[in-house]
């Protein structure tokens, strides 16, 4: 039987205590404990979370896993030719299996920007009305039971970012369509301080329905369109000026959602119906990696964007084969990290 | 030995599969409750705990062909300005 030596070109080390860091995949002997030892993977998956009151398409999300927020969206069926609902006002809090009804918004929205906590969130534009299509430049505050009047944007648009992008007094903003006929602002970006919206540097490139991750002096844009179904673009945003990522996503999608950090940070879902739409791809800082797969395709869903990218889910979002119609399940993802095991022969 | 099993089973919400279940054994949901689950003895066992029906492929491709056709249906009618806004739903071919 070939040796380690032989299989991977390297000998064990001999050590007389587990090192104190180690990679995915190392092998080492443990001399104290007479143990070959060997640094676990990550396991990555996606599970059944807790069933939505109300399938929430286009909306926006917030939080954590245990304290989550989706809020807006377009309920089923919101189709303006089907004598559909209004765009919701309603907001579902997620504590980590079940949804509870939240406060309502002021005004119903979908296609709007929206990003923070279960206790302190941000929505910001979007389409209020069906039929006729209407826009606003409104922005409102959650606290964690009622939503209030903030600063409006600069320009009243839609599909701007998504998931992540600050929080509720250093927000950022960005891209999306300006509803005024012969405009565009897809490269606009705008900063919220808690009170007002600030114009400031254009992003590079055309940007919508895109992945915000981090926070508005350390952030990642990622994927998103045009052109449909999507692309996968990527660019750095510190706080002043926009740089290219240098890498792009591995799949080309948009109505995407995230969690995680400009650093850290996972890409969940995205354009149906296409069979990427159930890809999630994991970012590390330098390079994206396809990573678990949901059960289900959805486009356009809720994300606990304040998630760490070991546990997070995604919720709502569209149905891959009925249209204007919204999805009520919810997957959690959890990165399980198995560490440190020895290695036997039985 | 077929790769894959498939069954009709309603998604009841946590727990429904778990993070050792995705582990255990491939699984997708389609249209009209459609589960199609890896072949193995773990993938077998959840579609019966969770009160699964088990389908042949060709029952499960028809269910999920019949929605299909229904949502495309659905989509023609809907006025030009809500089609330019959603995708008309593909056809869905089952592994």
């Amino acid at each position: 039987m070939a040796g380690y030596n032989e299989i991977k070109g390297l000998r064990v080390k001999y050590l007389s205590s587990d090192p104190a860091t180690s990679e995915e995949g190392q092998v080492w002997y443990n001399s104290f404990t007479g143990n070959l030892r060997l640094n676990g993977f990550v396991l990555s998956a996606f599970s059944s979370g807790g069933n939505r009151n109300d399938g929430q398409n286009d909306g926006c999300g917030a939080g954590t896993l245990t304290a989550g927020l989706a809020f807006g969206g377009g309920r089923n069926p919101n189709s303006p030719s089907s004598g559909g609902l209004p765009t919701q006002k309603q907001s579902e809090e997620y504590n980590g299996s079940s949804w509870a009804e939240g406060g309502a918004m002021s005004t119903g929205r979908v296609t709007f920007g929206g990003f923070g906590t279960q206790t302190a969130a941000l929505a910001f534009g979007g389409r209020i009305t069906n039929n006729t299509f209407t826009y606003t430049n409104a922005t409102e505050e959650y606290g964690g039971s009622s939503w209030t009047s903030g600063g409006n944007l600069g320009s009243t648009a839609y599909y701007m970012s998504r998931s992540g992008g600050g929080t509720q007094t250093a927000g950022v903003s960005v891209g999306g369509i300006n509803n005024i006929p012969g405009t565009s602002n897809d490269k606009r970006t705008e900063e919220y301080n808690g009170s007002t919206w600030t114009t400031v540097n254009n992003m590079l490139a055309n940007s919508r329905r895109t992945v915000y991750l981090g926070t508005q002096t350390a952030g990642l844009i990622a994927s998103g369109g045009p052109p449909a179904p999507g692309n996968n673009s990527a660019f750095n945003y510190d706080g002043t000026n926009w740089t290219a990522a240098g890498v792009g996503t591995v799949n080309a999608l948009s109505g995407r959602v995230g969690i995680g950090t400009a650093s850290a940070g996972l890409l969940m879902s995205g354009t149906v119906p296409f069979t990427q739409g159930q890809n999630s791809e994991l970012w590390n800082g330098t390079a994206f990696a396809n990573d678990a797969i949901t059960a289900t395709q959805r486009s356009d869903g809720q994300s606990s964007s304040a998630s760490t990218t070991d546990a997070g889910y995604v919720t709502g979002g569209g149905n891959p084969t009925t249209p204007g119609t919204a999805l009520t399940s919810t997957e959690e993802y959890t990165a399980t990290i198995a560490t440190k095991l020895n290695v036997t022969t039985s | 030995m077929a790769l894959f099993i498939y069954g009709t089973a309603t998604n009841t919400g946590k727990d429904f599969f778990t993070h050792t279940d995705r582990q255990n054994f491939y699984l997708a949901s389609h249209p009209a409750d459609v589960w199609v689950i890896g072949n193995n003895e773990k993938g077998a066992l959840w579609l019966a705990k969770k009160n699964g029906v088990e389908k042949t492929k060709a029952e499960a491709q028809a269910l999920v062909t019949a929605q299909v056709t229904a949502a495309q249906e659905a989509w023609d009618a809907l006025s030009d300005a809500e089609k330019s806004r959603l995708n008309r739903p593909g056809p869905i071919t089952l592994p």
